[in-house]
């Protein structure tokens, strides 16, 4: 264990004497819980080596075996966590360090044994620097969702994003995405956002409208795991400006350029919220917070639940969120362990939490676990930078947007406090 | 936070932590007064999406407001879930 979780770890301990477990029972849950996204991690190694990556077994060259990803499968149709749709996500480490003729059989695999009970879907993450004619009919043949890892020009890319040599891989990546482009396989991008990102909102548009990218994700750099600080942690004006460029280009590009948080958050005040109810209560959804929504899954079969990178991240009073291993036990069956009873019970108090105290809680239902953990030192605490980066100043940003187009079509009316009188 | 908050979040995670419902959660002020703002936005987006013309949207923005018509952010997979870790 690291200095820093050991202080992570004496903080919680400190501040909660009496850590409170809280029981699971699925019967508490109304609709019932499905199981949305199965994140499969079939190794943990990475051929890159980027600064702020938060990922502790990188170097680890462990591979998932067929029989790891067909439990992980057969543990979701025996659980009866499987509705009508799955996202199967291939991730964590680099998934094309893998040979291609794993996908080849683990896909089929997977169609096997949850193909009968529901419509499954493939998606893959990658740093885009392995792409070749080879991945690219591997993508066709499974009909597989490309997401590239790209942070916008090479000025800024290469900052963060290196070889393990130390050189910047900005250059193979845009060779990845031509491929991906030969090859007519539509891909969307995904750019951590630091603190230099920030000042230059307008190269990092530029770089996706040059380059044939329509949507974008912009995950603004994090404090989580192994990356201890985040880059933008004090710069939370420059951010509110950025957000503010990005939407203006969003509208200028006319639908050639999409911003995922800006889409999410024009989502979110377009439609109603979904929602679940917990003990007779109503929450709004947030899969990072209901059990086994998302579940990720090990190269060894280990298994956890709620944020995604919380699994197997080092932590004594939580052990290392590993909550059972698909060779051993089925999902459900975890949720009698210690350590699910703990983790469970501080993730819907830090839900209270922000329900208690948060604008935002009716458009988001309770944030994300491993940044209250890593922000915060704490599962059940409330606001974090992810929040505000993430949700409430793009939320804000396209709300007040809303409001004053709506005002300039009425004569006399600038802002857009007077949209609830108009006709 | 103001201690009558902290007060409120105490009672109220006690009630659901020991299983026992709570009728609501007490919602901050500025949380009502931001879902006020969301729910006159949402109206007019639909009056302009139903083709009620009587705000004038101009036409750069009016994909924003026709949403359902507008953009692909439905191609992206499980979009809710997609919060924070394909992120690096």
């Amino acid at each position: 264990m690291s200095i820093a979780s050991a202080i992570r770890w004496f903080s919680r301990t400190s501040s909660h004497a009496e850590p409170r477990d809280l029981d699971f029972d699925v019967g508490d849950f109304s609709p019932d819980i499905k199981t949305r996204l199965l994140i499969l991690q079939p190794t943990p190694f990475c051929n890159i080596r980027c600064d702020y990556c938060y990922l502790p077994d990188r170097d680890s060259t462990a591979r998932m075996t067929l029989e790891t990803a067909r439990l992980a499968g057969k543990r979701l149709v025996d659980d009866g966590l499987l509705g009508d749709e799955l996202t199967v996500v291939w991730h964590a480490g680099e998934p094309l360090v893998m040979p291609p003729n794993f996908y080849d059989e683990a896909i089929p695999v997977l169609a096997e044994v949850m193909g009968p009970h529901c419509k499954v879907s493939h998606s893959i993450q990658t740093n885009a620097t392995l792409i070749d004619d080879a991945w690219c009919d591997l993508f066709k043949r499974h009909a597989i969702r490309i997401g590239v890892s790209v942070d916008g020009p090479a000025t800024l890319h290469d900052r963060h994003r290196h070889t393990r040599a130390g050189r910047g891989t900005h250059q193979r990546v845009l060779h990845g995405m031509e491929t991906l482009r030969e090859h007519d396989i539509p891909f969307h991008a995904i750019a951590v956002v630091s603190a230099e990102t920030l000042a230059h909102a307008d190269a990092f548009c530029d770089f996706f409208l040059a380059n044939g990218v329509h949507e974008v994700g912009c995950n603004f750099d994090e404090a989580e795991g192994s990356n201890l600080r985040s880059s933008i942690a004090d710069k939370e004006q420059s951010h509110a400006r950025f957000i503010d460029r990005l939407l203006e280009r969003s509208i200028e590009s006319e639908g050639k350029l999409c911003f995922r948080e800006l889409d999410m958050a024009r989502h979110l005040i377009a439609e109603p919220m979904a929602s679940y109810r917990w003990r007779g209560r109503e929450f709004p959804e947030n899969a990072q917070t209901i059990p086994f929504a998302l579940i990720s899954v090990a190269h060894n079969g280990d298994f956890s639940t709620f944020s995604p990178e919380l699994l197997g991240q080092p932590s004594l009073d939580y052990g290392n969120f590993i909550l059972g291993n698909v060779h051993q036990s089925g999902f459900l069956e975890s949720a009698g362990r210690a350590n699910f009873g703990e983790i469970w019970g501080a993730i819907q108090r830090g839900t209270e939490t922000c329900a208690a105290s948060c604008a935002h809680f009716g458009f988001c239902g309770g944030g994300a676990p491993a940044n209250k953990l890593y922000e915060n030192g704490d599962l059940a605490s409330g606001e974090t930078l992810y929040c505000r980066t993430m949700l409430k100043r793009p939320f804000d940003a396209v709300l007040a947007r809303l409001e004053q187009t709506a005002a300039q079509g009425k004569p006399g009316q600038t802002t857009g406090v007077q949209i609830g009188v108009m006709p | 936070m103001k201690p009558i908050r902290w007060l409120a979040l105490l009672l109220i995670g006690g009630l659901g932590l020991s299983g026992q419902a709570s009728a609501s959660v007490e919602k901050p002020a500025d949380r009502e007064a931001l879902e006020a703002r969301v729910l006159d936005v949402r109206k007019a987006m639909r009056d302009v999406a139903s083709g009620d013309q009587s705000n004038e949207v101009p036409d750069q923005l009016a994909q924003w407001y026709n949403w359902p018509n507008w953009g692909n952010w439905n191609n992206w997979p499980n979009w809710r879930n997609w919060g924070n870790w394909f992120n690096r």
